[in-house]
């Protein structure tokens, strides 16, 4: 389109995209990937997502708020805004083979509705997302676009090797636990080990050999990065895979015969993408700066990268007391079946028990296995006072979260209104038969326990603090 | 080495409408991998687990050729990122475009046989995307025109599809109104076309329907200044009415754009072998208790009773299986609406439970907003 203003293009710097077919190709790629997000949350759209979660209890409000701005949506306002963001995003990677500026508009359109969305639901929360946003949010608003999107990079793959540095990975313990262990390659416990090590090992070092001035070092970094993420896709499926994989290939081109920092120059104007990367590093030190195993705590996670751990299983236990009705639910998860080629699938159950004074009145599953039918949540005297679909959909990095099960309580407290209600949680990390208490509320509102999510809350439990 | 003319140099490149849609399509078959990849039904494991419809005629065929679920992951995994690094090729590099076009031909192949496997896979999406591929892969410098003509073709039969099922709606009509604009009146083409992207827009947020997402970039891009015909005449109505009417019975499930997703279907069955007694309901949409727009199926089992109106019904949670056969596998109808309506499905389900259960008695009763399309009641 040839009538955007020229102080709009020259805000935006558009003309570094129009000259940078690397650019142009990323920009088409950010905006293509709204709609792998897109149509992921609106496929159906989700009740969490708008007005309608808080009255069905499928919603996990994100920790930075008790009520979430979805909350104010209607369903068909936020289905038009997920619906008609995932058909903007497939016409924003047409509409770039014609022009760069309304793309670039688009991009910035596209990413606060998704900022919005992600911001309030904790739920949403998964790694591919919150990479996807920081280089969404670097290409907006940096001038040396392709320099800050390789820094970036670099920052994104410390981070995901920051947040490796548990026996999880350090000791192999993920693979270890899942049955086939790393496919296609040597079984035995050492070469697990070694082989864990060496990703991290990759994630640190890999970005600082595109800054050497030896060529081979740079192109043996990028090779290795490619069959990682070859590799890792057919391990955990696509979505991480199809981010990063074109992203790296297209900031890669011009690698092979410069080193990557090569011409650049400081300047003011380059402050704001140098603050946001430093933040981000910041955001992935956050659990290291609180006390405890961030793996059964969950505090500070969501502020970097955050790994989930393989043969996770949790039970949890919430008992709500309401004149002379009980109701006991137990849930549980348990973190796959064995598995080809990514295709992930978890056992889950929830059962309830409700009693009328001594009498048992209902006693049913009101969920199982993720890809069967959909969960039924349980309704007393017309108001839903448990829906097990946030436990049975929840992904593998929110399942085990102590602050998941904390925001329900506290959502199930303000549906149903129950004289008392206690919570327990227990886990269990990579297929290990030792079980974490994480929770132990035995009256929740006695209690009133606030969440904190910079710093360590002593109501969640960690017991290998004390070993 | 001879600089190009710019007649070679015409010949080399691809204008940037198509050289979007080759990106388009490109990406619609990594989509299309995305989707299917936590799906089942397409690999060789799935037929032990009943969860797997075989084409029509066909698919006695095409099941000698089902590979494990780990080969068939394993291409779909691989032939999918070829198809991403294949739709951003056209940016990237514009003169190197035949190296998308030849990823899009093997992308075509394997989605062809891939969708093959499974009756259920297929969808008015998948259609329009394949046809539209197959355009693009013979010849791609004509194939924006071919492509408007197609998708006129494609949108008119899912018009007369919504007629013939549901009777006149007024979405429709002006559907078919709106198509005749644009493709036959050469004054009011813009009018025409305007009104069918509205109404493409309008479906794609009001159904949440996965065609839109693909089907209206097509349909911009397939947008030209010239009229569709340079002299439209009443043969190229007919042609149109009469290809378009094909799709009623030769495209599975059939065509629908503006599709009817919310008209309820209720299945009724009944099985009985010895003394097990099954009595299932599935019922779509669900009664949507976590989602507004939920519309997925609930699959109740009414619990063996001493008379039948005892209706407690409990949601079934796990395959219904009797001495190691699988009765009822949760995931053969646990499928979108023009999938459940096809009378097919449950002659499949029938004649495959006698083959490996051999019932006493079976009754399958499958009704649409109310009007039974099919019944069957064997043994006594």
């Amino acid at each position: 389109m040839a009538g955007w203003p020229d102080g709009l293009r020259k805000a935006l710097a558009v003309e570094e995209i129009e000259t940078d077919l690397r650019l142009r190709c990323l920009l088409g790629h950010l905006l293509v990937y709204f709609h792998v997000t897109f149509s992921n949350w609106s496929h159906p759209v989700r009740a969490s997502l708008s007005s309608a979660g808080q009255s069905t209890l499928t919603s996990v409000p994100n920790f930075l708020w008790d009520s979430p701005p979805t909350w104010l949506l209607s369903p068909g306002l936020s289905r038009l805004l997920l619906q008609g963001g995932d058909l903007l995003a497939v016409l924003g990677l047409i509409w770039v083979f014609f022009d760069c500026t309304g793309p670039l508009l688009l991009l910035g359109l596209l990413f606060a509705i998704k900022l919005f969305y992600y911001a309030s639901d904790f739920m949403l929360l998964a790694n591919y997302d919150h990479m996807h946003l920081l280089l969404v949010f670097v290409f907006l608003i940096s001038r040396s676009r392709i320099f800050f999107l390789r820094l970036a990079l670099a920052v994104l793959y410390i981070l995901s090797g920051l947040v490796k540095l548990t026996p999880s990975w350090l000791e192999g313990e993920y693979f270890l636990s899942l049955p086939g262990r790393f496919p296609l390659l040597p079984q035995d416990h050492d070469s697990v080990v070694i082989l864990c090590q060496l990703v991290i090992l990759l994630e640190f070092c890999g970005p600082l050999c595109w800054y050497s001035r030896w060529r081979w070092m740079r192109v043996f970094s990028f090779v290795n990065f490619i069959l990682f993420h070859l590799y890792s896709g057919a391990v955990v499926g696509f979505r991480y895979t199809s981010l990063m994989l074109p992203t790296i290939s297209c900031l890669f081109q011009g690698g092979w015969t410069r080193p990557f920092g090569e011409g650049f120059r400081l300047g003011r104007r380059d402050l704001a993408s140098w603050v946001t990367l430093a933040l981000a590093l910041w955001g992935g030190c956050v659990p290291w700066m609180i006390p405890g195993d961030a793996r059964l705590t969950g505090e500070g996670r969501y502020f970097g990268c955050f790994m989930y751990d393989a043969e996770r299983r949790v039970t949890f236990q919430y008992t709500m007391w309401k004149g002379d009705q009980r109701v006991e639910i137990e849930g549980e998860r348990l973190w796959q079946r064995p598995h080809n080629w990514g295709v992930f699938a978890w056992m889950s159950a929830c059962h309830v028990v409700v009693y009328e004074g001594p009498e048992k009145v209902l006693d049913r599953w009101v969920s199982s296995s993720r890809r069967k039918v959909a969960s039924r949540p349980l309704v007393l005297d017309g108001q839903v006072v448990f829906n097990p679909s946030p436990f049975d959909f929840a992904n593998a990095r929110q399942i085990g979260d102590p602050y998941m099960y904390y925001a329900y309580a506290k959502s199930m407290i303000s549906a149903y209104r129950p004289d008392r209600l206690s919570l327990t949680v227990y886990q269990q990390l990579d297929g290990h038969q030792e079980r974490h208490k994480v929770l132990d509320i035995p009256d929740f509102e006695k209690l009133n326990p606030t969440y904190h999510p910079l710093s360590r809350n002593d109501w969640i439990l960690d017991d290998t603090s004390h070993q | 080495m001879i600089p190009p003319t710019s007649e070679t140099r015409n010949i080399q490149e691809l204008s940037p409408p198509l050289r979007a849609l080759l990106s388009l399509l490109l990406f619609g078959c990594f989509y299309t991998s995305l989707n299917l990849y936590p799906q089942s039904g397409y690999f060789a494991e799935s037929l032990a687990e009943f969860d797997h419809l075989p084409f029509p005629l066909a698919g006695a065929w095409r099941d000698r050729l089902l590979w494990s679920d780990y080969w068939t992951h394993g291409m779909m995994y691989a032939l999918g990122l070829l198809s991403l690094a294949g739709a951003f090729l056209p940016l990237l590099h514009p003169h190197r475009w035949q190296a998308a076009r030849a990823l899009l031909a093997i992308s075509l192949i394997w989605k062809t046989f891939l969708l093959w496997a499974d009756f259920r896979l297929w969808s008015t999406n998948e259609v329009i995307q394949l046809v539209a591929a197959g355009l693009m892969v013979i010849d791609p410098q004509t194939c924006l025109a071919r492509v408007r003509a197609t998708l006129i073709v494609l949108l008119t039969g899912s018009a007369i599809n919504d007629l013939y099922h549901q009777g006149p709606q007024f979405f429709s009509i002006l559907q078919l109104l709106a198509l005749a604009l644009w493709s036959l009146v050469t004054r009011w083409r813009g009018l025409g076309f305007g009104v069918m992207a509205i109404l493409l827009f309008y479906d794609g947020i009001a159904d949440a329907s996965y065609h839109t997402v693909v089907l209206f970039p097509m349909l911009l891009l397939s947008w030209d200044d010239q009229p569709v015909f340079p002299r439209p005449s009443p043969a190229h109505a007919l042609l149109g009415l009469f290809l378009a009417a094909l799709t009623v019975t030769m495209v599975p499930h059939g065509l629908f754009i503006l599709s009817p997703n919310r008209v309820p279907i209720e299945v009724d069955l009944r099985l009985k072998k010895k003394d097990l007694h099954y009595h299932i309901r599935i019922v779509y949409p669900r009664s949507s208790d976590n989602n507004l727009n939920d519309y997925r199926v609930g699959i109740f089992r009414f619990r063996t009773a001493v008379n039948d109106s005892d209706s407690r019904a409990e949601q079934l949670l796990e395959p219904l299986r009797d001495q190691g056969v699988v009765v009822l596998g949760l995931g053969l109808f646990n499928q979108c609406p023009e999938c459940l309506r096809e009378p097919y499905l449950y002659e499949y389900y029938r004649q495959e439970l006698q083959r490996r259960w051999q019932p006493e008695q079976l009754s399958v009763e499958a009704s649409w907003g109310g009007i039974p399309f099919y019944q069957c009641h064997d043994g006594n």
